[in-house]
């Protein structure tokens, strides 16, 4: 479970909620060792077995690193969330080179280094298996000052769709979840959400007049996890209390 | 109007330029017109995928992107206007098992496209997608069996499309995907049907 430590954040609802299903769960993120260690004991307290592997996901090294040492820890991989995502607001014009890359190498190639890789583990162990990749609505819906985030999402869909035709036949179930906006650290720069009265005005796009709570994310990927969603793939999920319907 | 090209293969480069030629358009820079794609990569599954071939498509969509953003300094500068074209393939739309680094890059540009048609339509700029089929002389030609129009797209189609995507015609369309593929990516299955066998 990749990008999971953060408090408030969409991999910690996923975490807890497939840990409250049963699962033993690897907490991956970029620094936050203390949020993670409170994810860990939290997951404990629920009686499963859980830890925490740093590691960044674009750096391929280290996501190798990491599959072997989950293997090791916890046992084989059957599920992959491939959550870990950054976001930056410029214009199109002004999208600098840094911002591009920071974004693509997380987003979008750090997806592709976790899923791949743990594809592989399952494929070698000749076991079924299941991934889950958060995209977002930006993938059906592009946002001004966005481009290249909306962009690595609207990639993330291709990636899932092509692996769900080409992992079938591994037993691999690929789909991706989208969530509007959920009240998480990564919106916390946004700026359209800084003051009140901005809030308000958000709210009043979304139908069910509220941000997702992280574990609504988390309820999803049980479904798609389950045996429920075992002839799901390919899909796209949105859990975005119907924020993108009658706009796009 | 002038035209400029970036990023095509050599054989979608010149038949867009003919097009453009023919219909008396200038080429060359400072355009107000501006061409950019990708190459379609080369395709094996995402499990053996290399990650040096991983790394090739996305400095592609990066080049792509930046040429992109380039051209559109360049036309707001000019200060009259222009049109963005983009040039991805048809994956973007629908993918396809051996096509996953396309059906990556090709969204990739399209969304990107759409958030700079969303952000550049007030300087009178208007960006649009050109989604391509299966190329006659790269594709295997028994993908011709699943277009409704019995053929793999040629790149004077594409050249056509261009034309008229940047005419006065379209002046009113932007952030539009278009595919320009003869029908494939409606069914993708010969016959019209994943059910009739053809």
């Amino acid at each position: 479970m990749t990008g999971a430590a953060r408090e408030r954040g969409i991999g910690r609802g996923i975490a807890t909620c497939l840990a409250e299903e049963g699962c033993d769960v690897a907490i991956n993120d970029v620094g936050a060792e203390g949020e993670a260690a409170g994810l860990v004991a939290d997951l404990e307290g629920l009686g499963r077995r859980a830890a925490f592997f740093p590691a960044d996901v674009s750096d391929r090294a280290a996501v190798d690193e990491m599959i072997a040492a989950v293997e090791s820890e916890l046992g084989p991989i059957d599920i992959v969330c491939s959550n870990a995502g950054v976001a930056d607001w410029q214009g199109f014009l002004d999208v600098t080179e840094e911002s591009f890359d920071r974004l693509v190498s997380v987003n979008l190639t750090g997806a592709f280094n976790v899923c791949q890789g743990a594809a592989a583990a399952m494929v070698a162990a000749g076991r079924p298996g299941k991934i889950v990749v958060t995209s977002s609505v930006h993938v059906q819906m592009p946002f001004a000052e966005m481009s290249v985030y909306g962009a690595t999402k609207a990639g993330l869909k291709g990636m899932v769709e092509t692996m769900a035709i080409e992992l079938a036949p591994h037993g691999i179930t690929a789909n991706h979840i989208g969530p509007g906006w959920v009240r998480s650290f990564i919106n916390d720069s946004s700026p359209s959400l800084q003051t009140d009265e901005e809030v308000r005005s958000t709210l009043e796009l979304i139908p069910a007049g509220r941000p997702a709570d992280p574990r609504e994310l988390g309820r999803a990927a049980v479904y798609l996890c389950s045996a429920d969603g075992d002839y799901v793939t390919g899909e796209y999920l949105r859990v975005d209390g119907g924020f993108v319907v009658g706009k796009y | 109007m002038s035209v400029a090209i970036h990023g095509l293969s050599q054989a979608l480069a010149d038949a867009v330029a003919e097009a453009f030629r023919a219909d008396g358009y200038e080429l060359g820079e400072p355009a107000d017109i501006v061409v950019v794609g990708v190459e379609s990569p080369s395709g094996v599954d995402l499990l053996d995928l290399s990650h040096a071939s991983w790394d090739a498509a996305i400095a592609d969509a990066r080049t792509a992107f930046f040429s992109m953003q380039q051209a559109a300094r360049s036309i707001v500068a000019q200060g009259n206007g222009g049109c963005l074209l983009v040039v991805v393939p048809v994956h973007a739309l629908r993918t396809s098992r051996g096509c996953g680094p396309a059906a990556v890059v090709g969204s990739f540009l399209a969304t990107a496209a759409q958030v700079a048609a969303v952000e550049l339509g007030a300087k009178g700029i208007r960006v649009n997608v050109l989604a391509v089929g299966p190329l006659e002389g790269e594709a295997d030609p028994r993908a011709a069996d699943a277009v409704p129009l019995g053929r793999l797209t040629r790149p004077a189609d594409v050249g056509a499309a261009c034309v008229m995507l940047a005419g006065t015609a379209a002046g009113y369309l932007t952030g539009t995907v278009v595919p320009i593929d003869g029908g494939y990516v409606v069914t993708k299955a010969a016959g019209g049907s994943p059910f009739v066998g053809a």
